[in-house]
């Protein structure tokens, strides 16, 4: 019997808020019920109640605004024009999407309604929805609305890098939908950030009045297949040298010196004294041995390598070909990349 | 000395075997070579001496990084410096493999089948030579001296005994660029025998030769 008690205690606490919900939610059913009953007279007090401070439940804006639409649709039908007006204005203060459909409201309640738009000057953007926009075939559309004509202008804002251009400049009477294709105006994809879309608009009907501004933000992540890293540039350890050490000449001249003298010495050590003498083609070798290593003394000593140069650049020509290759993979991946549209609350982080 | 020509004809034939990877690989190299030889012989009745131009050919090719295989042939006709003498033709046919240590030095070893006639005869030599071999580069890695030094184990000749022990060597330079090569080597040999009645006798073989050599 205990455990019962508790359980109902549980399920009790839990449905608080859903029935503070449910009886706003009742009660505006209640009075729409009896609107389209034309219970005028008995849906008014509901209504009033639903939008009164002293109504102790919670109440969603869009319930308010629904509740002022049918205050004024009521009062419409009641004859008292003036307060319909007013609580018309109500509701789109609140929400300027606010519309009536002709096709469920009476062309007097149309009228009222569209006075009421004339009298308030609010401008609306509508929550942006998630989306997986191909800028190559695709465009985003921006719901924006004045309550009546306006000048506006609607931009893309950029958070981070600050930036600013327009999408649309020019009258709005009403609801409209603005494009965007996903591309900055320099022509850029857009990077990945925050962004927001900003409408700011003055009244064209309130001479010298009404101005207002709205804005929606959103989240944009650019999605492409994996990119390639291009290779490094060749450092010097790659790369053959492109001259000959100070050294190298000395060096040379030594091992042409070596090559004369190894010659002598095999003429010499070599051939049978018995035999006679016989330099002749050791002085042939020998003379070559110390031209050669003459020549190069006074040639390579820190002289540039041109074979070595020209096989450098043929190498940095390769790499400089790899990394082109490479970049124009990328580029054709970067050129497939998607925009993840997310919607975000608030301003930027 | 048949059995000194079998194991030359065995050397040489395993020489060709094994040359058949080089050409698979396209790293033959065709060498042909102008030049000076020069024979100097004291039989015990004075020095004569030969000497001569001679042309060669041949084929280098490399087996692997550190085994080279050449193949050659020589010939020539060699005059006497005594006109009383008479002249002399060479032949040769030469197998050396050599297998690099380093960069700039490895060892050697090859076979060569000589003949050297004249109008009253003709002498068949068999020659082993093994040595180390050394090909220290120029600045720019095209030009090399090439210095050889080694030994003669096995120098047989028809009709004299085989000859004592002795140098062989060789000094040069070689030249390589893209598929060209030029070289210039000075080669000199020497044999000490014992003819029959104990008389001795010295023979001397040196050369100069200017090759050149294209990679197939």
């Amino acid at each position: 019997m205990r455990r019962v008690v508790l359980v109902v205690l549980c399920v009790s606490a839990l449905s608080v808020p859903a029935s503070a919900q449910d009886t706003t939610a009742a009660t505006l059913r209640r009075a729409r019920d009896l609107y389209e009953q034309l219970e005028l007279e008995r849906a008014l007090p509901l209504l009033r109640q639903i939008i009164s401070p002293g109504w102790s439940y919670e109440v969603t804006a869009a319930q308010r605004v629904e509740a002022n639409l049918y205050l004024g649709a009521a009062l419409v039908l009641l004859g008292a024009t003036d307060s319909a007006v007013t609580h018309f204005r109500a509701a789109l203060e609140r929400d300027p999407f606010t519309d009536l459909d002709p096709a469920q409201f009476t062309p007097t309640q149309v009228d009222a309604f569209r006075t009421a738009r004339r009298a308030v000057f609010r401008i609306g953007v509508r929550p942006v929805a998630a989306t997986r926009l191909d800028p190559r075939t695709e465009r985003i559309s921006f719901t924006v609305v004045a309550t009546h004509a306006a000048s506006a202008r609607c931009e893309i804002r950029a958070i981070a890098p600050a930036l600013a251009f327009p999408l649309f400049v020019g009258a709005i009477d009403g609801m409209r939908e603005i494009e965007w294709d996903g591309v900055l105006a320099n022509g850029q994809l857009a990077p990945s950030g925050r962004y927001a879309v900003v409408l700011l608009a003055q009244s064209r009907v309130h001479a010298g009045g009404g101005t207002d501004s709205a804005s929606a933000y959103f989240d944009v992540q650019q999605e492409f297949p994996a990119l390639e890293d291009t290779l490094p540039d060749l450092q010097s350890p790659e790369l053959l040298p492109e001259r000959y050490e100070k050294s190298a000449g000395t060096t040379d001249l030594l091992k042409g010196l070596g090559v004369a003298a190894g010659a002598f010495l095999l003429s010499e050590i070599g051939t049978n004294r018995g035999l006679g003498e016989s330099r002749g083609m050791a002085t042939v070798v020998a003379t070559a041995g110390v031209a050669v290593g003459v020549g190069s003394f006074f040639t390579r000593r820190g002289s540039s390598r041109p074979e070595n140069v020209a096989a450098n650049e043929r190498r940095r020509a390769e790499r400089a070909a790899t990394n082109q290759q490479i970049r124009q993979r990328n580029a054709e991946r970067l050129a497939q990349t998607i925009l993840v549209i997310r919607p975000a609350a608030g301003a930027a982080p | 000395m048949s059995r000194i020509r079998h194991a030359a004809t065995w050397v040489a034939a395993l020489l060709v075997l094994t040359a058949g990877r080089a050409a698979s690989q396209g790293r033959w190299i065709g060498t042909g070579g102008l030049g000076y030889v020069e024979q100097r012989v004291d039989a015990g009745y004075g020095l004569e001496k030969f000497s001569g131009l001679a042309l060669e050919f041949g084929v280098d090719g490399r087996l692997s990084s550190r085994l080279a295989i050449t193949l050659r042939g020589l010939g020539g006709e060699l005059q006497s410096a005594d006109a009383a003498d008479l002249d002399r033709r060479i032949g040769e046919a030469e197998a050396l493999a050599s297998y690099t240590l380093a960069s700039v030095w490895g060892f050697y070893g090859g076979v060569t089948l000589r003949a050297i006639s004249s109008d009253a005869g003709r002498q068949h030599w068999v020659v082993g030579r093994i040595g180390a071999e050394f090909r220290p580069a120029f600045s720019g890695g095209r030009l090399h001296a090439i210095g050889r030094i080694g030994l003669i184990p096995v120098a047989a000749i028809e009709g004299l005994s085989s000859a004592a022990i002795t140098l062989d060597g060789a000094v040069g330079l070689e030249y390589e660029r893209d598929r060209i090569s030029v070289g210039l080597v000075y080669a000199l040999e020497q044999y000490a025998f014992t003819a029959p009645g104990d008389i001795e006798r010295a023979e001397q073989l040196s050369r100069l030769m200017l090759r050149g050599g294209l990679r197939l």
